[in-house]
């Protein structure tokens, strides 16, 4: 698996020859970590021509009517942010163990398994953080999560923020959630093209 | 809760002459939730499906995204 290829980019981008070791302390630093992935996200948006006030509008469009991402994103940004995808699966995690069709109609939010992986890292073994990266609710995840990896990655996206899941408040046009975390948007997954194990064994 | 139809995992239920649309309002992970709707919305989701998405936007723009479901 890469070594957090998002967080990777960061460091060369911003401090020139840092190498992934020092992305790991970086990531493990804690809330500074985070900021340096929001800063990261909105630089790569800026330099692919995404500006602020552009972004605004698309956020606050009425859902249903939010442009596509291929109108507004370049094709090489939209191939660049879904390979890790294809490289390292989709994962999702939820507190119990998943039973029939993962997601809904417009598509059901996944991360990647590298990214995913650097977050159980940078948590160490505590449940909370993980769920505070991901803007959910404290106690949403349980004490052992569940990690869903769903195989067939064929219909992955970039969420345009009109899917079911996109939450008004927290969505933001690009790919990346509000704490910076990459994300994409994968058709409804049945039963049997998923597969799940406890966070902690 | 009766199950009138599903759709790529939205669900019209009926109970006691109430109609409800469940579906998953989770980001990155699994949240259902269930909207109460009206009767006239239930004809119209069984007319067509796709009514049951497009009826789901509408309340979440109007800000409501229903009460959470306990399964």
């Amino acid at each position: 698996m890469m070594a957090g290829a998002g967080a990777l980019d960061v460091t060369m981008r911003v401090n020139g020859s840092r190498t992934a070791s020092v992305v790991t302390g970086m990531i493990a630093s804690g809330a500074a970590g985070r900021g340096w992935k929001k800063y990261y996200a909105w630089n790569r948006f800026r330099e692919n021509g995404l500006s602020y006030e552009k972004a605004e509008k698309i956020k606050y469009t009425d859902k249903g009517k939010k442009p596509a991402p291929e109108t507004y994103l370049s094709e090489d940004y939209i191939k660049k942010h879904l390979q890790s995808f294809r490289d390292n699966g989709a994962v999702k995690v939820m507190p119990n163990e998943p039973r029939g069709t993962i997601g809904g109609k417009g598509g059901t939010f996944v991360m990647s398994g590298d990214e995913l992986a650097d977050i159980i890292q940078y948590a160490d073994g505590d449940v909370a953080k993980i769920e505070s990266i991901l803007g959910l609710e404290p106690g949403d995840l349980g004490n052992n999560p569940i990690i869903v990896t769903i195989k067939d990655t064929s219909s992955i996206r970039i969420p345009s923020g009109n899917e079911l899941g996109a939450w008004p408040k927290y969505w933001k046009p690009g790919g990346y959630t509000s704490g910076g975390i990459k994300e994409a948007v994968i058709d409804p997954v049945s039963e049997g093209n998923y597969t799940y194990k406890h966070m902690f064994e | 809760m009766r199950l009138i139809i599903e759709d790529e995992g939205i669900k019209l239920l009926e109970s006691n002459g109430n109609y409800y649309i469940e579906y998953d309002a989770g980001a990155h992970m699994i949240k259902k939730k269930r909207i109460e709707i009206s009767e006239d919305e239930a004809n119209m989701c069984q007319y067509d499906t796709e009514e049951m998405y497009n009826l789901i936007l509408q309340y979440q723009n109007n800000g409501i995204y229903g009460e959470d479901v306990i399964d």
